[in-house]
């Protein structure tokens, strides 16, 4: 038996990893088979490396890294039906997840944004990802790789656009102006001008290519423009801006009229704290909406514009706004408890759902029941 | 005769997988000896099969992996795991049933 020297081993090696072959545990396992076979074949005094030279050669048919080649075939092949398993699975659970969650939202019924927000997750981050994996592996030549790759990728940014739209969460609009210019100025061309050369999929790539110019399209309808959005915000502060001087009107008017020295009755009061409480809470609204709480004539230079986001975030963010709303709620209620004849433009119940309202809305339902107030 | 590697490569994972169940653990040079001599050299793997099928049965979990230092160079033994071993009887009653299918299809007599 030929005894192998440290040496020899290393020599082996080197000349395996040499040859191509980079997976450690396939090095170790040729190193191994190759010192078993020199060891039992070799003569005790014979040419080691006549010997093993002519040994690797029986090993492949051109090349020693043809092994590691077939071993990576062969785990990728493993992969590819879980992968392929996983994507359909992910694909179904969104599909699902997003009708259910449609239908929930048209009929109002709980659960519907966890559904919604559970399914865009799912297609952004295991369906398409996986979708790119799988058919990039199908894909021969790079420029279809890269095709697929950017489609792939704008289609993530715009389902996250509508996830972020949904959510009101921040930066959704330029998620979406991104997505839309990647799609529109990036994927489409290269996809289309790919797709046409070839005999077998140039009806499919037009048809496909005119199908997402209509949806892109039809997004882009749906959009506000930020002129319109802008214009809009204008008529919005205008708006507030005259209820304003109204209720200042109502207010010196009332005020002349009162005797200032008699005490204020119990209904008194409560309209006067009520009135306050209002005032005081379309002030939070202006401040974490639209960032200024003080409006005069010049707004639209100033670029003080109040708009029709949600008014969430300034109850959430804010416990003692969302104290005041409270305290408002009960102020009404025991405020009617001594006017019985006086109607609220709003009930009492109600005036809670107001941090769910628009920053319009909510701050012209202040104004209303200030100036119903000043009316009695 | 020597048969095609043709032959060999559809039922190496059988192979591989009931030499395991036999013998409880083997390394790779060790497998390729064993079926030499079983079939009398008829059947010779090659190290070019071998070790990427092992690769794969290990990446599928139906056999463990130890490892033996011999001096300076490490010998990797193969094992079945449970999975393994109800695959083995599983891929071995489906080869039966493949020839006993050929013998049918091919009409062979046995004598």
């Amino acid at each position: 038996m030929y005894h192998i020297s440290d040496t020899q081993i290393d020599f082996i090696l080197n000349d395996i990893s040499a040859r191509g072959v980079e997976m450690e545990s396939l090095q170790q396992n040729l190193l191994d088979h190759i010192c078993c076979i020199i060891e039992n074949k070799l003569e005790d005094n014979g040419d080691f490396e006549a010997f093993y030279r002519q040994t690797i050669t029986t090993f492949y048919k051109e090349h020693l890294w043809e092994i590691e080649e077939e071993t990576i075939r062969l785990l990728i092949f493993k992969n590819y039906y879980t992968m392929k398993k996983t994507m359909i699975y992910s694909g179904a659970a969104t599909t699902a997840l997003l009708l259910f969650g449609i239908f929930f939202k048209f009929m109002h019924w709980p659960g519907a944004s966890a559904m919604l927000v559970l399914g865009i997750f799912i297609a952004c981050f295991i369906f398409l990802p996986l979708a790119f994996t799988l058919r990039i592996k199908e894909k021969q030549n790079t420029r279809d790789k890269v095709v697929i790759g950017i489609g792939i990728f704008s289609s993530i940014l715009l389902s996250l656009h509508v996830l972020f739209k949904v959510q009101h969460w921040p930066f959704a609009n330029v998620l979406g102006i991104i997505s839309l210019i990647i799609l529109m100025a990036l994927f489409l061309p290269a996809y289309f001008f790919s797709g046409i050369r070839q005999e077998e999929t140039k009806i499919n790539t037009i048809i496909s290519s005119v199908l997402m110019v209509i949806g892109c399209g039809l997004i882009l309808i749906l959009m506000r423009s930020p002129y319109n959005v802008r214009s809009q915000n204008i008529r919005y502060t205008a708006h507030f801006l005259r209820n304003e001087y109204l209720i200042d009107g109502m207010l010196k008017k009332a005020i002349a009229m009162n005797d200032t020295s008699a005490a204020l009755s119990m209904a008194q009061q409560k309209q006067s704290a009520i009135f306050t409480v209002c005032k005081s809470l379309k002030q939070d609204i202006l401040e974490g909406v639209c960032g200024v709480s003080q409006f005069d004539a010049s707004f639209e230079s100033k670029e003080d514009l109040i708009t029709d986001g949600s008014i969430k975030d300034v109850f959430e963010n804010n416990a003692r706004v969302e104290e005041k709303l409270k305290q408002l709620a009960q102020l009404m209620d025991e405020y009617q408890s001594f006017r019985k004849d006086a109607a609220l433009p709003i009930d009492s119940k109600k005036i809670l759902d107001l941090k769910d309202d628009r920053a319009n809305n909510a701050l012209a339902t202040l104004s209303q029941i200030q100036m119903m107030l000043l009316q009695k | 005769m020597i048969y095609s590697s043709e032959l060999i490569k559809g039922t190496l994972k059988t192979i591989v997988l009931k030499l395991l169940a036999d013998n409880n653990k083997m390394y790779g040079y060790e497998i390729t000896q064993k079926v030499k001599e079983l079939t009398g050299d008829k059947i010779q793997i090659t190290e070019g099969a071998l070790y990427p099928t092992l690769h794969a049965l290990e990446a599928d979990e139906l056999v463990t992996t130890e490892s033996e230092f011999i001096g300076k160079r490490v010998r990797k033994y193969y094992k079945l795991s449970p999975s393994g071993k109800l695959k083995t009887k599983e891929k071995v009653n489906e080869l039966a049933d493949f020839m006993n299918t050929m013998k049918f299809l091919l009409d062979i007599k046995t004598a």
